[in-house]
Protein backbone atom coordinates (compact mmCIF):
# COMPACT_ATOMS: atom_id res chain seq x y z
CA UNK A 1 0.00 0.00 0.00
CA UNK A 2 2.03 2.86 -1.52
CA UNK A 3 1.22 6.25 -1.21
CA UNK A 4 -1.41 7.30 -3.56
CA UNK A 5 -0.46 9.18 -6.51
CA UNK A 6 -1.56 12.97 -7.76
CA UNK A 7 -4.86 13.55 -9.85
CA UNK A 8 -2.50 15.64 -12.19
CA UNK A 9 -0.12 12.89 -13.11
CA UNK A 10 -3.02 10.51 -14.06
CA UNK A 11 -4.36 13.50 -15.96
CA UNK A 12 -0.97 13.87 -17.91
CA UNK A 13 -0.66 10.69 -18.75
CA UNK A 14 -4.01 10.38 -19.85
CA UNK A 15 -3.71 13.05 -22.38
CA UNK A 16 -0.33 11.82 -23.17
CA UNK A 17 -2.17 8.55 -24.50
CA UNK A 18 -4.92 10.68 -26.12
CA UNK A 19 -2.29 12.22 -28.22
CA UNK A 20 -0.47 8.89 -29.52
CA UNK A 21 -3.88 8.00 -30.17
CA UNK A 22 -4.05 10.84 -31.94
CA UNK A 23 -0.82 10.80 -33.90
CA UNK A 24 -1.83 6.84 -34.77
CA UNK A 25 -4.71 7.98 -36.72
CA UNK A 26 -2.84 10.86 -38.15
CA UNK A 27 -0.43 9.05 -39.41
CA UNK A 28 -2.28 6.62 -40.97
CA UNK A 29 -3.11 9.03 -43.45
CA UNK A 30 0.24 8.98 -44.98
CA UNK A 31 1.64 6.64 -47.46
CA UNK A 32 4.07 5.33 -45.56
CA UNK A 33 6.36 2.83 -47.93
CA UNK A 34 6.24 -0.87 -46.95
CA UNK A 35 5.98 -2.30 -43.46
CA UNK A 36 6.59 1.29 -41.72
CA UNK A 37 3.08 1.58 -41.32
CA UNK A 38 3.06 -1.10 -38.79
CA UNK A 39 6.02 -0.95 -37.27
CA UNK A 40 4.71 2.90 -36.40
CA UNK A 41 1.82 1.94 -35.38
CA UNK A 42 2.77 -1.17 -33.08
CA UNK A 43 5.21 1.07 -31.91
CA UNK A 44 3.08 3.75 -30.69
CA UNK A 45 0.80 1.15 -28.95
CA UNK A 46 3.79 -0.60 -27.13
CA UNK A 47 4.53 3.18 -25.76
CA UNK A 48 0.51 3.48 -25.05
CA UNK A 49 1.15 0.19 -22.99
CA UNK A 50 4.25 1.11 -20.59
CA UNK A 51 2.12 4.56 -20.12
CA UNK A 52 -0.51 2.47 -18.43
CA UNK A 53 1.47 -0.43 -17.37
CA UNK A 54 3.67 2.04 -14.94
CA UNK A 55 1.77 4.34 -14.20
CA UNK A 56 -2.35 3.57 -14.17
CA UNK A 57 -1.41 -0.34 -13.28
CA UNK A 58 1.36 0.70 -10.80
CA UNK A 59 4.25 -1.16 -12.00
CA UNK A 60 6.43 2.02 -11.33
CA UNK A 61 5.79 1.60 -7.71
CA UNK A 62 5.14 -2.10 -7.38
CA UNK A 63 7.45 -4.62 -5.45
CA UNK A 64 10.57 -6.09 -7.82
CA UNK A 65 8.55 -9.19 -7.32
CA UNK A 66 5.48 -7.85 -8.81
CA UNK A 67 7.54 -6.53 -11.75
CA UNK A 68 9.08 -9.79 -12.58
CA UNK A 69 5.49 -11.06 -12.67
CA UNK A 70 4.40 -8.67 -14.80
CA UNK A 71 7.17 -9.23 -17.21
CA UNK A 72 7.06 -12.68 -17.23
CA UNK A 73 3.60 -12.87 -19.21
CA UNK A 74 5.45 -10.40 -21.68
CA UNK A 75 8.39 -12.51 -21.84
CA UNK A 76 6.39 -15.36 -23.07
CA UNK A 77 4.72 -13.88 -25.70
CA UNK A 78 8.17 -12.38 -27.08
CA UNK A 79 9.25 -16.20 -27.46
CA UNK A 80 6.02 -17.29 -28.58
CA UNK A 81 5.74 -14.72 -31.57
CA UNK A 82 9.79 -14.54 -32.35
CA UNK A 83 10.09 -18.27 -32.81
CA UNK A 84 6.70 -19.22 -34.70
CA UNK A 85 7.65 -16.18 -37.17
CA UNK A 86 10.99 -17.23 -37.36
CA UNK A 87 9.51 -20.18 -38.93
CA UNK A 88 6.87 -18.38 -40.90
CA UNK A 89 9.39 -15.76 -42.30
CA UNK A 90 12.49 -18.15 -43.24
CA UNK A 91 10.69 -20.76 -44.99
CA UNK A 92 10.26 -18.68 -47.96
CA UNK A 93 14.47 -18.62 -48.15
CA UNK A 94 14.83 -22.18 -49.58
CA UNK A 95 12.76 -22.82 -52.35
CA UNK A 96 11.30 -26.62 -51.37
CA UNK A 97 8.57 -27.66 -53.62
CA UNK A 98 5.14 -27.75 -51.33
CA UNK A 99 6.25 -25.16 -48.76
CA UNK A 100 3.02 -22.86 -47.46
CA UNK A 101 2.22 -20.95 -48.58
CA UNK B 1 5.03 -1.17 7.86
CA UNK B 2 2.79 1.36 8.79
CA UNK B 3 -0.11 2.86 6.37
CA UNK B 4 -3.04 4.73 7.20
CA UNK B 5 -4.74 2.02 5.13
CA UNK B 6 -4.54 -1.06 7.27
CA UNK B 7 -6.39 0.59 10.53
CA UNK B 8 -9.49 -1.99 10.85
CA UNK B 9 -8.46 -4.54 8.75
CA UNK B 10 -7.27 -7.76 9.28
CA UNK B 11 -4.95 -9.84 7.01
CA UNK B 12 -6.70 -13.45 6.32
CA UNK B 13 -4.52 -15.82 8.57
CA UNK B 14 -2.38 -17.25 5.62
CA UNK B 15 -0.65 -13.97 6.02
CA UNK B 16 1.51 -11.84 8.38
CA UNK B 17 0.37 -8.39 7.56
CA UNK B 18 -2.45 -6.95 5.05
CA UNK B 19 0.10 -5.07 2.99
CA UNK B 20 1.68 -8.86 2.33
CA UNK B 21 -1.97 -10.44 1.21
CA UNK B 22 -2.42 -7.51 -1.05
CA UNK B 23 0.88 -8.19 -2.43
CA UNK B 24 -0.22 -11.53 -3.11
CA UNK B 25 -3.50 -10.37 -4.69
CA UNK B 26 -1.88 -8.22 -7.12
CA UNK B 27 0.83 -10.85 -8.09
CA UNK B 28 -1.56 -13.55 -8.47
CA UNK B 29 -3.54 -11.18 -10.96
CA UNK B 30 -0.41 -10.84 -12.91
CA UNK B 31 0.07 -14.62 -13.27
CA UNK B 32 -3.63 -14.63 -14.74
CA UNK B 33 -3.13 -11.76 -17.20
CA UNK B 34 0.27 -13.45 -18.46
CA UNK B 35 -2.15 -16.24 -18.91
CA UNK B 36 -4.18 -13.78 -20.94
CA UNK B 37 -1.47 -12.38 -22.61
CA UNK B 38 -0.55 -15.39 -23.89
CA UNK B 39 -3.86 -16.28 -24.95
CA UNK B 40 -4.46 -12.95 -26.73
CA UNK B 41 -1.07 -13.83 -28.24
CA UNK B 42 -2.12 -17.27 -30.09
CA UNK B 43 -4.31 -14.98 -31.97
CA UNK B 44 -2.27 -11.93 -32.75
CA UNK B 45 0.40 -14.69 -33.76
CA UNK B 46 -2.21 -16.21 -36.60
CA UNK B 47 -2.77 -12.60 -37.45
CA UNK B 48 0.63 -11.97 -38.38
CA UNK B 49 0.89 -15.28 -39.90
CA UNK B 50 -1.76 -14.69 -42.65
CA UNK B 51 -1.07 -11.09 -42.87
CA UNK B 52 2.42 -11.80 -44.59
CA UNK B 53 0.79 -14.27 -46.69
CA UNK B 54 -2.42 -12.25 -47.15
CA UNK B 55 -1.47 -8.79 -47.08
CA UNK B 56 -3.62 -7.21 -49.88
CA UNK B 57 -6.70 -8.98 -48.98
CA UNK B 58 -5.82 -8.03 -45.65
CA UNK B 59 -5.82 -4.36 -46.43
CA UNK B 60 -9.02 -4.30 -48.68
CA UNK B 61 -10.99 -5.85 -45.45
CA UNK B 62 -9.17 -3.33 -43.12
CA UNK B 63 -10.45 -0.21 -45.21
CA UNK B 64 -13.83 -1.66 -45.24
CA UNK B 65 -14.26 -1.51 -41.21
CA UNK B 66 -15.01 1.83 -40.17
CA UNK B 67 -11.81 3.29 -38.81
CA UNK B 68 -13.70 6.42 -37.44
CA UNK B 69 -15.69 4.44 -34.90
CA UNK B 70 -12.50 2.74 -33.58
CA UNK B 71 -10.77 5.12 -32.89
CA UNK B 72 -13.57 6.69 -30.71
CA UNK B 73 -13.82 3.73 -29.41
CA UNK B 74 -10.07 3.80 -28.45
CA UNK B 75 -10.67 6.94 -26.74
CA UNK B 76 -13.34 5.99 -24.68
CA UNK B 77 -11.22 3.09 -23.47
CA UNK B 78 -8.56 4.87 -22.22
CA UNK B 79 -11.20 7.33 -20.05
CA UNK B 80 -12.13 4.23 -18.82
CA UNK B 81 -8.69 3.23 -17.96
CA UNK B 82 -8.46 6.99 -16.45
CA UNK B 83 -11.32 6.80 -14.51
CA UNK B 84 -10.35 3.41 -13.10
CA UNK B 85 -6.95 4.67 -12.05
CA UNK B 86 -8.70 7.42 -9.90
CA UNK B 87 -11.66 4.86 -8.68
CA UNK B 88 -8.45 3.15 -7.15
CA UNK B 89 -6.70 6.57 -6.38
CA UNK B 90 -10.21 7.29 -4.51
CA UNK B 91 -10.40 4.05 -2.40
CA UNK B 92 -6.99 4.47 -1.45
CA UNK B 93 -7.86 7.89 0.08
CA UNK B 94 -10.63 6.21 1.48
CA UNK B 95 -13.29 8.87 -0.20
CA UNK B 96 -16.64 6.98 -0.65
CA UNK B 97 -18.21 9.70 -2.81
CA UNK B 98 -15.46 10.36 -5.56
CA UNK B 99 -14.98 6.08 -5.63
CA UNK B 100 -18.92 5.54 -6.65
CA UNK B 101 -18.48 8.43 -9.02
CA UNK B 102 -15.53 7.31 -10.76
CA UNK B 103 -16.72 3.57 -10.32
CA UNK B 104 -19.84 4.60 -11.88
CA UNK B 105 -18.20 6.94 -14.96
CA UNK B 106 -16.12 3.76 -15.62
CA UNK B 107 -18.75 1.43 -16.06
CA UNK B 108 -20.33 3.97 -18.43
CA UNK B 109 -17.08 4.37 -20.62
CA UNK B 110 -17.37 0.46 -20.49
CA UNK B 111 -21.04 0.10 -21.72
CA UNK B 112 -21.03 2.92 -24.25
CA UNK B 113 -17.77 1.13 -26.00
CA UNK B 114 -19.91 -1.92 -26.44
CA UNK B 115 -22.65 0.25 -27.40
CA UNK B 116 -20.61 1.68 -30.37
CA UNK B 117 -18.90 -1.90 -30.71
CA UNK B 118 -22.25 -3.76 -31.32
CA UNK B 119 -23.81 -0.48 -33.49
CA UNK B 120 -20.16 -1.47 -35.48
CA UNK B 121 -21.43 -4.94 -35.78
CA UNK B 122 -24.84 -3.90 -37.43
CA UNK B 123 -23.30 -1.54 -39.62
CA UNK B 124 -21.18 -4.94 -40.90
CA UNK B 125 -24.08 -6.86 -40.94
CA UNK B 126 -25.99 -4.58 -43.10
CA UNK B 127 -22.68 -4.39 -45.22
CA UNK B 128 -22.42 -7.84 -45.66
CA UNK B 129 -19.24 -8.12 -44.66
CA UNK B 130 -19.95 -11.34 -42.42
CA UNK B 131 -18.37 -14.41 -43.61
CA UNK B 132 -20.85 -17.16 -45.40
CA UNK B 133 -22.98 -17.32 -48.65
CA UNK B 134 -23.89 -13.54 -48.85
CA UNK B 135 -20.55 -12.61 -48.61
CA UNK B 136 -20.20 -10.27 -51.95
CA UNK B 137 -16.30 -11.18 -53.03
CA UNK B 138 -15.05 -13.94 -54.99
CA UNK B 139 -12.12 -15.27 -55.92
CA UNK B 140 -8.89 -16.00 -53.97
CA UNK B 141 -8.59 -12.47 -52.39
CA UNK B 142 -12.28 -13.05 -51.17
CA UNK B 143 -10.89 -16.08 -49.49
CA UNK B 144 -7.99 -13.57 -47.57
CA UNK B 145 -10.61 -10.71 -46.67
CA UNK B 146 -12.46 -13.70 -45.18
CA UNK B 147 -9.22 -14.99 -43.29
CA UNK B 148 -8.93 -11.18 -42.21
CA UNK B 149 -12.99 -10.82 -41.51
CA UNK B 150 -12.51 -14.28 -39.43
CA UNK B 151 -9.34 -12.94 -36.94
CA UNK B 152 -12.09 -9.39 -36.72
CA UNK B 153 -14.47 -11.31 -35.17
CA UNK B 154 -12.90 -13.75 -33.12
CA UNK B 155 -10.58 -11.01 -31.35
CA UNK B 156 -13.57 -8.00 -30.78
CA UNK B 157 -15.81 -10.93 -29.67
CA UNK B 158 -13.47 -12.43 -27.10
CA UNK B 159 -12.44 -9.05 -26.38
CA UNK B 160 -16.10 -7.45 -26.10
CA UNK B 161 -16.35 -10.55 -23.18
CA UNK B 162 -13.63 -9.42 -21.52
CA UNK B 163 -14.76 -5.92 -20.88
CA UNK B 164 -18.17 -7.45 -20.05
CA UNK B 165 -16.27 -9.01 -17.31
CA UNK B 166 -15.00 -6.19 -16.26
CA UNK B 167 -18.42 -4.60 -16.25
CA UNK B 168 -19.90 -7.09 -13.86
CA UNK B 169 -16.96 -6.95 -12.09
CA UNK B 170 -16.79 -2.83 -11.36
CA UNK B 171 -21.08 -3.62 -10.87
CA UNK B 172 -20.39 -5.70 -8.18
CA UNK B 173 -17.82 -2.99 -6.57
CA UNK B 174 -20.00 -0.22 -6.91
CA UNK B 175 -22.68 -1.99 -4.62
CA UNK B 176 -20.13 -3.40 -2.33
CA UNK B 177 -18.91 0.22 -1.64
CA UNK B 178 -22.67 1.86 -1.26
CA UNK B 179 -22.87 -0.65 1.30
CA UNK B 180 -19.58 -0.73 2.64
CA UNK B 181 -18.63 0.45 6.39
CA UNK B 182 -15.03 -0.08 5.99
CA UNK B 183 -13.36 0.94 2.79
CA UNK B 184 -9.67 0.04 3.07
CA UNK B 185 -11.12 -3.66 3.04
CA UNK B 186 -12.25 -2.87 -0.95
CA UNK B 187 -8.56 -1.64 -1.16
CA UNK B 188 -7.17 -4.51 -2.75
CA UNK B 189 -10.54 -6.03 -4.77
CA UNK B 190 -10.48 -2.57 -6.76
CA UNK B 191 -6.43 -2.66 -7.24
CA UNK B 192 -6.99 -5.67 -8.91
CA UNK B 193 -10.53 -5.61 -10.94
CA UNK B 194 -8.11 -2.42 -11.90
CA UNK B 195 -5.14 -4.08 -13.07
CA UNK B 196 -7.35 -6.40 -15.07
CA UNK B 197 -9.71 -3.23 -16.52
CA UNK B 198 -6.23 -1.77 -17.43
CA UNK B 199 -4.90 -5.02 -19.33
CA UNK B 200 -8.28 -5.13 -21.68
CA UNK B 201 -7.66 -1.88 -22.41
CA UNK B 202 -4.39 -2.54 -23.55
CA UNK B 203 -5.23 -5.53 -25.56
CA UNK B 204 -7.38 -2.98 -27.50
CA UNK B 205 -4.87 -0.74 -27.94
CA UNK B 206 -3.13 -3.18 -29.96
CA UNK B 207 -6.18 -4.64 -32.12
CA UNK B 208 -6.48 -1.09 -32.93
CA UNK B 209 -3.99 -0.50 -35.28
CA UNK B 210 -3.81 -3.73 -37.02
CA UNK B 211 -7.67 -4.31 -37.22
CA UNK B 212 -9.04 -0.52 -38.17
CA UNK B 213 -5.78 1.10 -39.67
CA UNK B 214 -4.13 -2.02 -41.72
CA UNK B 215 -5.87 -0.88 -44.95
CA UNK B 216 -4.92 2.99 -44.70
CA UNK B 217 -3.96 5.20 -46.17
CA UNK B 218 -6.97 5.18 -48.79
CA UNK B 219 -5.12 8.38 -50.49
Amino acid sequence: MTHPSGVRGFIFIYLALLALLALTFGVSFFNLSGSWGLILNLSISFLKAILIGLFFMHLNRSPGLTRVFAAAGFCWLAVLLSLALTDYVSRGWIALPGRWP
Amino acid sequence: MGSPLNAGVQPQEQFKSIEQQHEAATQGMWIFLATEILFFGGIFLAYFIYRRSYSIGFERMSEMLDSFLGTLNTAILLTSSLTMALSVRAVQLEKKGSLILFLVLTLIFGVAFLTIKGFEYSEDFKNKLVLGPSFPFHGLEAVHMEMFLLIYYVMTLIHAVHLLVGICLVSLMVVKTVRSRCLPALYSPIEVIGLYWHFVDVVWLFLYPLLYLAGRPHI
